[in-house]
C-alpha cells in the first residue's frame, strides 16, 4: 500500500533514495540540501535502509566515495548544491567517464560571491557538459518519482543523472508526497546489475590512461549512451506511469494544442507559469507551456516536435552564460535551427539568486514576447536597471 | 597464459567503459636495456689459494644444502685424500678467507675433514674406461697415492711397488689407523696391484710398463732430474714431487696422472684456470650477522652451522637477493638458483649491485 | 625451494611488462606489497607514476583490480570501494589505497585526514619518492631539505624540512602506522601481513628510491635505500594507536649521513655546512623517536641491532 506523506522537497529526495534500496551514501552539508543526508542518516542508523553512510570531508570527496562505490558495484548516492556542485566537478567528470550509475540530487542554489542561499539553475548548468544526466523537478512528488527514474535509466545506459530541485521554493516547502509500496517500487528498479565492478578474482585496470588512437571511441560510446537514454527515459516514464500512475516524459505539453505562443519553463517556476497560462487562455490568448524536465539527454525531436508551428517562444532562463545569453533559450533556439520554419526565440532571464518569479511576471513575459517585432535574445525580467 | 596484442580497429573492440582486456606481459620490456645480467661465477681467495684449487664455496654450499653426500662427492673431484689434508695441510685457504676481515675465517681444514671422514665409508673410485697401459708406481707416499688415485680412474692398469712399506707412508704418524685402513680399502677395491716383495730396477720396470712414477726422493738418489708436470728425459719415467705442503704434494701426483691421462686420450694437457678472485670490497657485508667461527666440527649440525658462515665468494649459493630485489620480476628462481627472463630485464643493474657476493655482471647488450 | 636469505611468498601478482624506470623503487614496492596481500585484494590508484607503470587502457599489469581515481581522492576512493563491496557482501576483501607523495603530503591530505578521522577499514600505502616524479621531477613537501628538483633548482635547493606526514597520522590516532623500506623486504612483507588482519585504518609509508629523480644510476637504487635506514634519514618503525611506538631496527653503526647523500645528484650541490645542517636533522629526529621508543617500551635494549636486518 502507498502512503501520503506531507514532505518537503529534500524529504521527498531522501525517501526517494530510501525506496531506491541505495547502498552507499556519501554525505557533506550544505544549506539547502541539509535535511535530505540528516533523514537518510537516521533511516539508516534506524535500519529502514540497509546502506553504508559516509560523513565525509568535503563534496569531492562526497562524488569520489559514490564514483569508487558504484564502480565496487553499489548503488551509490548524494546530494549537493551550488559550491558543493562545482567542487564535486572533477568527479562529476569521472563519473560519467567510467560509465558509473550514480544518482545525485543537487538543489539549484545560486553562485558565489555574493554568497547567496537561494534558487537559480547556474550551480546545475555549468555542469552540463560533464555527462551527467539533468532532471529539472517541478514538485516534490516529481523529485521522489524522479529519483526512482534516474536509477532505472542510468542503469541501463550506464550514465550518472542529476535530479534537481530549486532551493527553499521546493526544498523547504511541504507538499503531498505519495510514498509507493516498496514491492512495487522493487518490480520497477530491480537490483543494480553492473556490467563492470571491481571486485577480488577480476583483475583489470578501470579507467587507465587511453592514447590518442583509443579515447574518441570511449566518448562516441557515452554520446551513443546519452542520445538512447532519450527513448529509455520515455520507455520507463510511461512505465512508471503505468504502475504508479503518473507518466513522465523528457518534457510536457500544457494547453499547448492550438497554441501560437509558447513559454518554456524549467523547474519550479513552471507551477507559476502554469497559472498565469490559465489566466491567460481565460482572456483568450492562444498560449500555451512547455516544461524541460530533461535536458541532458536534450531532447531535440521532441523539442522541434512541439515547438515548430509555432510564432513565438519564450524562453525563461533561471540562469546566465556570461558573455552570452540564457542557457535554454541558447540549446532551444539552436534545435529550431535546423526546421525551414521556424519560431522567432525571445530568450528572458527572471529569478537570478532566488529573486521571486511571480504569476504577473510570466503574463509580462507573454506580452512582451507577443508584441516584440524583432528576436530579443536577452530580456532581464525584474532587474533593477 | 596466451599473450595476443589487442587490435582496436572498430568501436566494437573496446568495452563500454574504459576497462581493460589484457596484460602487460605483452610488452616486452627487454628490448630497453643496453646491458643485461650474466651469471659470470668467480673464484674465491680460498679456492684460488688452495694447490688442489678445490671447489670451496661449492662444497660449502651443498653442506648448507643439506647435500653433505654431494659435498664429499664435490671435494674428491679434486681431493682424493681429504681426511689427510683436514687433518695435515697448511690450510692456505683459510689465510686467504674473506671472512677474516668481517670477524672470522671459516673453519675449511675442519669441514674438509669431516666431509672427508663422512664419505670414506661410500668412498669408491669410480673407473671410467679401461686402458691397456700399464703404471708402475714406484713408493708409498700420498703423493704417489694421490696419482694412484686418479690413474684407476682412467682406467690404468696401476701396480705399486711399495717396498715393504705401508701404504701413505709419510703421514702414518699424524693420520689414525682406521682412516689409512679405509683409504687403503678404496684404493685395493679399485683393483690396485700391490707388490710388496719385490723392488725391481729401473731398466726392468721400463720393459714391463708403459710408464713409472718415481718419488721425488728416489728421483735424485737415482740421478733423475724432472722437469714440468714431473717429466723426464726419459718419456716413460715421472717424477711426482713430495713437499712439505700436502696438498701441493698431492697436487704433483695428480697433476701427472692427468697429464698421462691427457696423453693416453690425445687430449691435451690443460689444468684448471680460475676465474678472477672476489675481493672482500667486494662482499656487501650488510647481508651477513656477525657470528664466531667453530674452531673444531664434530658433528654434522656444527658443519652446517658453520658452513652457513661462509660468503661463498663468487660462487651462487642461493642466497636469493637477484629474486628478492628485481622490480621486474625478471629474475625467475629455478632449481633454487636464478634464471634471468631477457624478455623482460630492464638491465636496471640492481640485481648485480645486490649480489653480495661477485656472481652476476653486466654484460654489453649485443 | 631453497633460497637462503629470504622467507617470503613465491608467488607473483604483479606482471613482468609494466612500464616503470629501470630500478624503481615503487615498482618493487608494488611487488612486495602485493606478496603480503594476496589476491583477496583490490585497488585504487590516483594519478602517480604507478598510474601509468600499471598500463593503460588495454593492457592492466596486477593480477588484482585496479580503479583509477583522481589525484587528491586516494583515501576516500579506498572508503567508497570499501564501503560498495561490503554492501555487496565481499566483507574480507582488503581494499588499499596506492599513492605517491604527492598525492599524500600534498594535495590528498584532505582526503587522508578525512578517512583517518573516521577510522576507514583500509589500508593506505604511500610510495615515498619525495617528490612529483610522474610529472617530471617537481618538489613536494616530501622532498628533503637541501634536494634539488626541477622546481628547487640548485640555486634555490629545497629549503623546508621534510614533512612529517606519520606524525600527523599518528595524531589521528589510526590503529596503526609502519614505516617500511624496498631494502627490507622481509620487515615490509612482515609489516603489511600485520596491517591487513588489524580493521581500521592503516597507514604504511614506503621509502622508494628514484634513479631518474634522485640522480643516481639505477644498479644502486636498493642500496641507497639500504643507506637511508643505515644513516637513520628514514628509521624503520611501528606506531599503535597513535601513542605506541616500537623501532624495529637499529643499524650496529650508524652511518653519517653523507654516505647516502653523497652517491645522489640531487645532492651534488650541498656544502660541508649544509651536511652538516642535514646530519642534525636527522640526528634530532632519529632522538625524539628513541625517546618516543623509550616512552612506550620503557627500554632501548629491546631494539634490534643486527647487521643483516631483513
Amino acid at each position: 500500500m502507498s502512503i501520503k506523506k506531507v514532505l518537503t522537497g529534500n524529504h521527498a529526495i531522501s525517501y526517494g533514495a530510501m525506496v531506491s534500496r541505495v547502498q552507499v551514501i556519501s554525505a557533506y552539508p550544505i544549506t539547502p540540501q541539509t535535511q535530505v543526508v540528516e533523514l537518510l542518516s537516521e533511516m539508516v542508523a534506524d535500519g529502514i535502509l540497509d546502506a553504508i553512510f559516509v560523513n565525509v570531508e568535503s563534496e569531492h570527496s562526497a562524488m569520489s566515495a559514490c564514483v569508487s562505490a558504484s564502480a565496487a558495484g553499489a548503488r551509490a548516492f548524494t546530494a549537493t548544491s551550488a559550491q558543493g556542485l562545482a567542487l564535486m566537478h572533477e568527479m562529476l567528470h569521472w563519473a560519467a567517464g567510467a560509465r558509473l550509475p550514480i544518482v545525485l540530487a543537487n538543489i539549484n542554489r545560486a553562485m558565489a560571491p555574493p554568497w547567496s542561499i537561494w534558487t537559480d539553475q547556474n550551480d546545475s548548468l555549468s555542469q552540463r557538459d560533464t555527462g551527467w544526466m539533468q532532471i529539472y523537478v517541478e514538485s516534490n512528488q516529481e523529485a521522489f518519482d524522479s529519483i526512482i527514474l534516474a536509477y532505472k535509466v542510468a542503469e541501463q545506459v550506464y550514465l550518472p543523472c542529476m535530479v534537481i530541485l530549486d532551493a527553499f521554493v521546493l526544498s523547504h516547502t511541504s507538499e503531498p508526497v505519495e510514498i509507493y509500496d516498496q514491492e512495487k517500487v522493487d518490480e520497477f528498479l530491480p537490483p543494480y546489475k553492473p556490467a563492470v565492478a571491481i571486485e577480488p578474482g577480476k583483475a583489470f585496470g578501470y579507467g587507465a590512461l587511453a592514447g590518442p588512437d583509443t579515447y574518441m571511441e570511449f566518448r562516441y560510446k557515452m554520446q551513443k549512451a546519452m542520445e538512447k537514454a532519450v527513448e529509455i527515459f520515455e520507455k520507463e516514464g510511461k512505465l512508471f506511469g503505468e504502475m504508479f500512475g503518473r507518466t513522465y516524459d523528457l518534457v510536457e505539453e500544457y494547453m499547448m494544442d492550438d497554441a501560437d505562443y509558447v513559454i518554456v519553463t524549467v523547474g519550479a517556476t513552471t507551477s507559476t507559469a502554469r497559472v498565469a497560462i490559465q489566466e491567460l487562455r481565460k482572456q483568450g490568448e492562444k498560449v500555451g507551456l512547455l516544461k524541460l524536465r530533461v535536458i541532458r539527454p536534450f531532447p531535440f525531436q521532441k523539442i522541434r516536435e512541439a515547438l515548430k508551428d509555432r510564432k513565438k517562444v519564450a524562453v525563461l532562463d533561471r540562469n546566465i552564460s556570461f558573455g552570452y545569453h540564457g542557457i535554454f533559450y541558447q540549446e532551444i533556439k539552436s534545435a529550431l535551427y535546423p526546421l525551414k520554419e521556424k519560431p522567432k526565440v525571445h530568450g528572458y532571464i527572471a529569478g537570478l539568486g532566488g529573486r521571486d518569479i511571480t504569476v504577473k511576471d510570466f503574463i509580462d513575459i507573454y506580452h512582451d514576447m507577443k508584441n516584440r517585432e524583432e528576436m530579443e535574445e536577452i530580456v532581464w525580467k525584474g532587474v533593477k536597471l | 597464459m596466451e599473450i595476443k596484442p589487442i587490435k582496436v580497429n572498430s568501436i566494437n573492440d573496446l568495452p563500454e567503459a574504459p576497462v581493460s582486456q589484457g596484460v602487460t606481459l605483452i610488452r616486452k620490456t627487454g628490448t630497453w636495456k643496453n646491458v643485461r645480467p650474466v651469471i659470470s661465477e668467480r673464484s674465491a681467495p680460498c679456492e684460488n689459494a688452495c694447490p688442489l684449487k678445490i671447489r670451496i664455496p661449492k662444497f660449502i654450499d651443498y653442506l648448507t644444502k643439506s647435500e653433505s653426500d654431494k659435498a664429499g662427492l664435490e671435494i674428491l673431484k679434486w681431493n682424493p685424500f681429504p681426511s689427510i689434508t683436514g687433518r695435515v695441510c697448511p690450510a692456505k685457504c683459510e689465510t686467504g678467507c674473506n671472512r677474516n676481515k668481517y670477524d672470522e675465517k671459516i673453519s675449511i681444514r675442519e669441514l674438509e675433514r669431516f666431509l672427508g671422514d663422512l664419505i670414506l665409508e661410500k668412498k669408491r673410485i669410480e673407473i671410467k674406461g679401461q686402458k691397456t697401459v700399464k703404471v708402475a708406481v714406484y713408493g708409498t707416499s700420498t703423493s704417489l697415492m694421490a696419482a694412484v688415485y686418479r690413474l684407476s680412474e682412467g682406467g690404468f692398469k696401476v701396480v705399486v711397488f711399495t717396498k715393504g712399506q705401508r701404504l701413505f707412508s709419510d703421514v702414518r704418524d699424524s693420520i689414525p689407523e682406521d682412516i689409512l685402513k679405509k683409504e687403503e680399502k678404496v684404493l685395493n677395491d679399485a683393483g690396485l696391484e700391490i707388490i710388496t716383495d719385490k723392488a725391481p730396477s729401473i731398466q726392468e720396470l721400463k720393459n714391463t710398463f708403459n710408464y713409472i712414477l718415481l718419488s721425488s726422493a728416489d728421483a735424485q738418489n737415482m740421478n733423475i732430474v724432472d722437469t714440468k708436470v714431473g717429466k723426464t728425459e726419459d718419456e716413460k719415467i715421472f717424477v711426482v714431487t713430495e713437499e712439505q705442503d700436502i696438498a701441493r704434494s698431492i697436487k704433483n701426483g695428480l697433476s701427472v696422472a692427468l697429464y698421462l691421462t691427457s696423453k693416453e686420450e690425445g687430449k691435451e694437457y690443460q689444468e684448471e684456470r680460475l676465474p678472477r678472485v672476489v675481493s672482500y670490497k667486494e662482499i656487501i657485508t650488510d647481508y651477513f650477522n656477525h657470528e664466531k667461527a667453530i674452531p673444531e666440527i664434530r658433528t654434522l649440525d656444527e658443519a652446517i652451522k658453520e658452513a652457513f658462515r661462509c660468503f661463498s665468494c663468487g660462487t651462487c649459493n642461493s642466497c636469493g637477493n637477484c629474486y628478492v630485489f628485481c622490480p621486474d620480476s625478471a629474475v625467475k628462481w629455478i632449481d633454487n638458483f636464478p634464471s634471468f627472463d631477457y624478455d623482460y630485464c630492464k638491465g636496471c643493474g640492481v640485481c648485480v649491485n645486490e649480489c653480495p657476493r661477485g656472481v652476476l655482471e653486466l654484460v654489453p647488450e649485443k | 625451494m631453497i633460497m637462503k636469505n629470504w622467507n617470503i611468498p613465491q608467488e607473483e601478482l604483479l606482471y613482468s611488462g609494466h612500464a616503470a624506470c629501470q630500478g624503481c623503487g615503487g615498482a618493487l614496492a608494488m611487488r612486495l606489497a602485493l606478496k603480503a596481500l594476496g589476491e583477496n585484494s583490490v585497488a585504487t590508484i590516483p594519478a602517480c607514476c604507478w598510474t601509468i607503470i600499471s598500463g593503460d587502457v588495454l593492457y592492466h599489469a596486477l593480477k588484482i583490480p585496479v580503479f583509477h581515481t583522481a589525484f587528491e581522492t586516494a583515501a576516500i576512493s579506498a572508503t567508497g570501494l570499501k564501503a560498495g563491496l561490503t554492501m555487496r557482501g565481499f566483507k574480507d576483501t582488503t581494499v588499499f589505497a596506492w599513492a605517491g607523495d604527492g598525492g599524500t603530503f600534498d594535495i590528498g591530505i584532505q582526503a587522508i585526514s578525512g578517512a583517518a578521522e573516521r577510522n576507514e577499514d583500509i589500508i593506505y600505502f604511500v610510495y615515498d619518492n619525495e617528490a612529483y616524479m610522474n610529472t617530471g621531477i617537481q618538489r613536494s613537501s616530501a622532498t628533503p631539505w637541501g634536494a634539488w628538483t626541477t622546481t628547487t633548482p640548485v640555486k634555490h635547493p629545497e629549503d623546508k624540512p621534510k614533512k612529517n606526514i606519520d606524525e600527523i597520522l599518528a595524531a589521528h590516532k589510526i590503529p596503526y602506522l609502519a614505516t617500511v623500506n624496498v631494502a627490507y623486504p622481509e620487515d615490509f612483507i612482515r609489516k603489511v601481513k600485520k596491517a591487513k588482519e588489524i580493521k581500521g585504518f592503516r597507514f604504511i609509508h614506503i621509502f622508494a628510491p628514484c634513479p631518474p629523480g634522485w640522480k643516481m644510476p639505477s644498479d644502486i637504487s636498493i642500496q641507497i635505500a639500504r643507506l637511508a635506514t643505515q644513516t637513520g634519514v628514514f628509521p624503520l618503525y611501528e606506531i599503535e594507536n597513535g601513542k605506541n611506538y616500537t623501532i624495529n631496527y637499529l643499524p650496529p653503526k650508524k652511518l653519517p649521513v653523507v654516505e647516502y647523500l653523497k652517491l645522489q645528484g640531487r645532492f651534488k650541490h650541498l656544502n660541508e655546512s649544509q651536511v652538516e645542517y642535514i646530519q642534525q636533522m636527522v640526528d634530532e629526529n632519529l632522538e625524539t623517536l628513541l625517546k618516543k621508543h623509550e616512552l612506550t617500551h620503557g627500554t632501548l635494549e629491546n631494539i634490534p641491532r643486527p647487521e643483516f636486518y631483513k
